[in-house]
């Protein structure tokens, strides 16, 4: 079964995690992308596609410990796994061959 | 808030998770943009979940792992949620389409809805006492006497009383007023003396205390009450040590020994006092008819059972009542009647609720059609995109599935609006509903109308919306996706079906017009009788002398003249005057048995029931009843309690057609007893119970009868009738300043406007005219948007053929001709099935028409010549349209 790529917003998430040092939770990933991006992103795509990705073994998960800011919630944490980063490379490698000589057109 | 209902919603770990991390974002937002954007922020993002785990839940389905378990289940689950997805994706991008439709399905149900909870509340659900069923009502009918209706006699209660094998229990009781004195102002209430028996045979027992047992029943045993949960929260503030304490009843002192549950009220919800009957199971007194029965049957019991069992008691009434001889028994053929409890408090008000609910059923329907024609027009205009499904895989079943989740979200989503709808029309309902509409108080939203709304809701829009179109999409796919044009003449068939559907849409509409229309004539001949007297300017109130401190009738007279004398001193009381029964009393006039001095009756026949009053001197003269002959009671009447009366026409015209009554003499009273009182006036006639009976004849006596002449009693309740110019408060103050230097512990009660009390005879009537016209109106607007969506569509299917047309040389005008004559055909076929239709239902209206003949011919023809008019004006627009097509277009686009 060929494998699947990673989707559009699901390369966001990843890009943000990195930024992140490679590990962090929801709210910070949701509030990282609409700080760089400039956009509101939606909660149920962010938490779908976490899932998704955990479950393709891109990344893994851990609780952390309650915080009272949170109502005594636990966040849940998720790290980005040495996969991914190949799967992110590759799909760079991808972007910039097919870019090559477009650079006026796209406005890079 | 909303973060509560998430966290309630989702499993602990997501709990952590996801509610975490919007509290935590949510904070900051609000930090950095104000509450207003947080909130929005935060509705949004919640928002979004449900769609995407939904997606999420389905897409984990489909996974390798779980489809090598389960192929077949687990496909099917992905394909019917991607049909859930498509059925509400077709809905969001047809947004003025999925409004039209929710909203006309939702008006329908919820009218539906609204009228069910009333017949539900009213007719339908049982009593509620325990074991409901098994109670019955017990009356009489005596056709020999012209009376057909009449209660019970205490007499036949105790002979009633041992029916062993169908009657478990009897209990009699009187329902009449009290004045109740002892704590702060007098206040007079409704009063229940009842058989200790009654708590038995409801099945009820006080929530407080206990009730009276049969010794405290019996004839000279210590005056007891049981209160209502009313009187004992606004007037002993729910002292829980209520029992023990006493009221004065009447002057006379009662312990309070029980307080009755809030929920209890028979028979009617403001009885606020209980007290026992205190029949002698001896006495020799066969008693009036003025008290009522009710019974509990045994278990093996029925009521004809029962009604046979009381026949065969009856000719015991010889045996132990002197005064009843059996000859007096044929004569008046007296045969007792029993019924089911429900059916004697519902019974007249059924046929009413029926009418109203077939009523809205129809325009229900008339909504339905509407859906039905709004679903064919979607499935042509999605031609397209299911030819596309089907020749990609999409099988048969996919359509249907789709189409039934269409209709479920139609459904439920029209079920939940009309339910919104449904509460906030009941709540009006409720409000302008007449007070004599029984169990109105038990009306509500309850289980059983939850069921009739969610079931109507979906059964409407499954019959009307996936059905219609899952015939009409079932086609050929390849010759809709080749020939997407809107001109083709395949659709001969589908436009027949939608012409039916409109047609029919007017039948509906012409039902409804046609039984409001009668309905309105009804009532408009309803306001044009005339009731005889003049009632502007008019307040009433009403007042009862207690026996203890007016002990005879001359006390009683005396109470009135001199009271009338100080109300009549007040500034700006033009007349004053009193009567002991008001017209148009309804069913609370009381009569007797009326003998003529010239034609007594034979040995065992008794005289004709005839109503009688007592009237003040200026009581005629007050309400504006002329005087035809004679002269009207006198004060010297009273004074010297001479025994003089007065009649109306319509007595006259009875007792002695042509001749002149005046001087003749006449007596109230069982043959060969009491005394003689002469006929010294006749007055005008007035309705004595209801604004539609015919004339019923009325003996005035004055509040002093002559002694012996059997009616001293009739006195001692009176209705004050006051014409001033003063507003009601202002005078109500002054008479009750008056009447407290006459008598200080006096309640005056009942309080109103003469105008309000006639207006109150005509209500139950405007009551059903309003909701019919109501529906008949909103039926009609559906009928026209029907009429008008249908043609316009109809006239859009021609446009490349009107442009043909025109391109040929045909005029505006004919084109026009052309479109109207097409929706004339439907509307003509639409009236004249509605015109059949109305001829066989209107018959059902029956006893609520007064004076109109159920297929009164002016009612008909003037509603199927409205209708058609309308219709034509729905015609009118698209026709107009189509005429002014420019013919180059219509080629081009067609």
């Amino acid at each position: 079964m060929p494998r699947e790529q990673l989707g559009e917003f699901e390369k966001l998430v990843l890009l943000a995690l990195l930024r992140l040092d490679g590990e962090s939770y929801g709210a910070a990933i949701l509030a990282e992308i609409e700080e760089r991006t400039a956009r509101t992103s939606s909660s149920g795509a962010l938490y779908v596609a976490l899932r998704r990705m955990e479950r393709r073994g891109l990344l893994t998960s851990r609780f952390g410990d309650p915080t009272p800011t949170r109502g005594g919630r636990a966040k849940r944490y998720f790290q980005v796994e040495p996969e991914a980063v190949r799967q992110l490379r590759e799909s760079q490698q991808m972007w910039t061959q097919m870019a090559d000589g477009l650079g006026d057109l796209l406005g890079t | 808030m909303l973060l509560e209902l998430l966290s309630r919603l989702l499993r602990p770990d997501d709990e952590n998770e996801i509610v975490g991390d919007l509290e935590e974002n949510y904070a900051l937002r609000r930090e950095r943009h104000g509450p207003l954007n947080a909130q929005w922020w935060l509705l949004r993002q919640v928002a979004s979940l449900p769609i995407w785990l939904l997606r999420e839940r389905s897409e984990t389905r489909g996974t390798p792992s779980s489809s090598a378990r389960n192929p077949i289940g687990d496909s099917f689950m992905r394909s019917r949620s991607q049909e859930f997805r498509l059925a509400l994706r077709s809905f969001t991008r047809a947004p003025g389409f999925s409004f039209i439709t929710i909203i006309t399905l939702s008006l329908g149900v919820a009218a539906n809805t609204a009228i069910f909870s009333v017949v539900d509340g009213v007719l339908l659900e049982s009593l509620p006492y325990e074991d409901s069923d098994r109670l019955v009502y017990i009356w009489h009918t005596a056709p020999g006497m012209g009376v057909d209706r009449i209660g019970t006699a205490t007499g036949l209660q105790t002979i009633y009383a041992s029916v062993p094998t169908e009657l478990e229990n009897l209990a009699t009781y009187r329902t009449g007023s009290a004045n109740i004195t002892g704590l702060g102002d007098p206040i007079r209430a409704q009063a229940v003396d009842a058989s200790a028996s009654l708590f038995e045979v409801l099945g009820v027992q006080p929530a407080l205390g206990r009730a009276y047992t049969a010794e405290e029943d019996l004839p000279g045993a210590p005056p007891v009450v049981v209160i209502s949960h009313g009187l004992w929260s606004s007037h002993f503030a729910s002292d829980p040590n209520v029992l023990g304490r006493t009221i004065e009843l009447n002057g006379v002192t009662h312990d309070i020994i029980g307080v009755m549950p809030a929920s209890f009220g028979f028979p009617s919800s403001g009885v606020q006092i209980f007290t026992p009957m205190k029949i002698d199971p001896q006495s020799p007194d066969f008693g009036g008819f003025n008290v009522e029965g009710v019974g509990r049957l045994t278990g093996a019991g029925t009521a004809e059972g029962l009604q046979s069992e009381l026949t065969r008691l009856l000719p015991r009434v010889t045996e132990r009542f002197s005064e009843m001889t059996t000859g007096m028994m044929e004569s008046t053929q007296l045969a007792p009647r029993v019924t089911s409890l429900k059916e004697m408090i519902v019974g007249p008000v059924a046929s009413a609720l029926w009418v109203v609910m077939g009523t809205v059923g129809l325009v229900l329907l008339i909504a339905c059609a509407n859906v039905g024609n709004l679903f064919l027009a979607r499935a042509e205009s999605r031609q397209k995109e299911v030819a596309i499904r089907t020749a990609m895989g999409a099988g048969r079943r996919d359509l249907f599935w789709q189409y039934a989740m269409e209709s479920a979200i139609l459904g439920v989503s029209s079920g939940l609006l009309a339910i919104v709808l449904a509460a906030v029309g009941l709540k009006l309902l409720v409000a302008i509903a007449p007070e004599e509409l029984p169990r109105i108080s038990e009306v509500g939203l309850d289980g059983s109308v939850l069921a009739f709304t969610a079931t109507i809701s979906l059964a409407a829009a499954f019959l009307f919306g996936a059905l219609p179109m899952l015939r009409h999409t079932l086609g050929q796919p390849a010759t809709a996706l080749r020939d997407g044009s809107r001109g083709s003449t395949a659709g001969k068939s589908r436009n027949r079906g939608r012409q039916l559907l409109v047609a029919s849409q007017v039948a509906f509409a012409m039902v409804l017009l046609v039984g409001s229309g009668l309905m309105l004539r009804s009532f408009a001949r309803l306001l044009d009788v005339d009731i005889g007297f003049n009632a502007t300017d008019v307040t009433t109130f009403r007042v009862t002398l207690p026996t203890q401190a007016y002990p005879g009738v001359e006390a009683v007279a005396r109470f009135h003249t001199a009271a009338l004398e100080r109300i009549q001193a007040i500034p700006g009381v033009i007349g004053a005057a009193a009567v002991s029964i008001l017209p148009l009393a309804g069913a609370d006039w009381s009569g007797d048995p009326l003998n003529q001095e010239e034609k007594p009756v034979g040995p065992d026949e008794l005289p004709p029931i005839i109503a009688l009053k007592a009237v003040t001197p200026s009581y005629f003269a007050t309400m504006g009843i002329p005087l035809l002959s004679g002269r009207v009671i006198e004060q010297s009447d009273i004074d010297d309690r001479v025994g003089s009366v007065v009649i109306n026409q319509a007595l006259a015209d009875r007792f002695w057609p042509g001749e002149d009554p005046l001087d003749r003499r006449i007596k109230h009273s069982m043959p060969g007893e009491g005394e003689w009182s002469t006929v010294v006036g006749v007055v005008g006639n007035t309705p004595l119970g209801t604004l539609t009976e015919e004339q019923r004849e009325v003996v005035y006596y004055s509040t002093a009868p002559r002694e012996g002449s059997g009616t001293t009693w009739v006195s001692r309740t009176m209705v004050y009738t006051v014409r001033s110019g003063l507003p009601t408060s202002a005078l109500l103050d002054q008479v009750r300043a008056v009447l407290r230097e006459q008598d200080p512990n006096l309640p005056i009660s009942q309080s109103q406007l003469l105008t309000r009390h006639v207006e109150a005879a005509r209500v139950e009537m405007a009551f059903t005219m309003i909701l019919l016209s109501i529906a008949a109106g909103v039926g009609l607007l559906l009928g026209a948007i029907g009429i008008y969506g249908v043609i316009s569509y109809l006239t859009a299917m021609r446009t490349r053929e009107i442009g043909v047309r025109m391109a040929l040389g045909a005029q505006a005008a004919s084109v026009r001709g052309m479109v109207m004559r097409q929706g004339a055909t439907v509307a003509l076929l639409g009236v004249a099935v509605g015109l059949v239709g109305a001829l066989v239902l209107t018959r059902f209206l029956g006893t609520l028409l007064f004076e109109v003949s159920a297929t009164d011919p002016l009612t008909f023809a003037g509603v199927s010549v409205l209708l058609f008019c309308v219709s034509m004006l729905a015609t009118y627009l698209p026709a107009r349209r189509a005429a002014a097509t420019a013919p180059l277009e219509a080629l081009r686009d067609g």
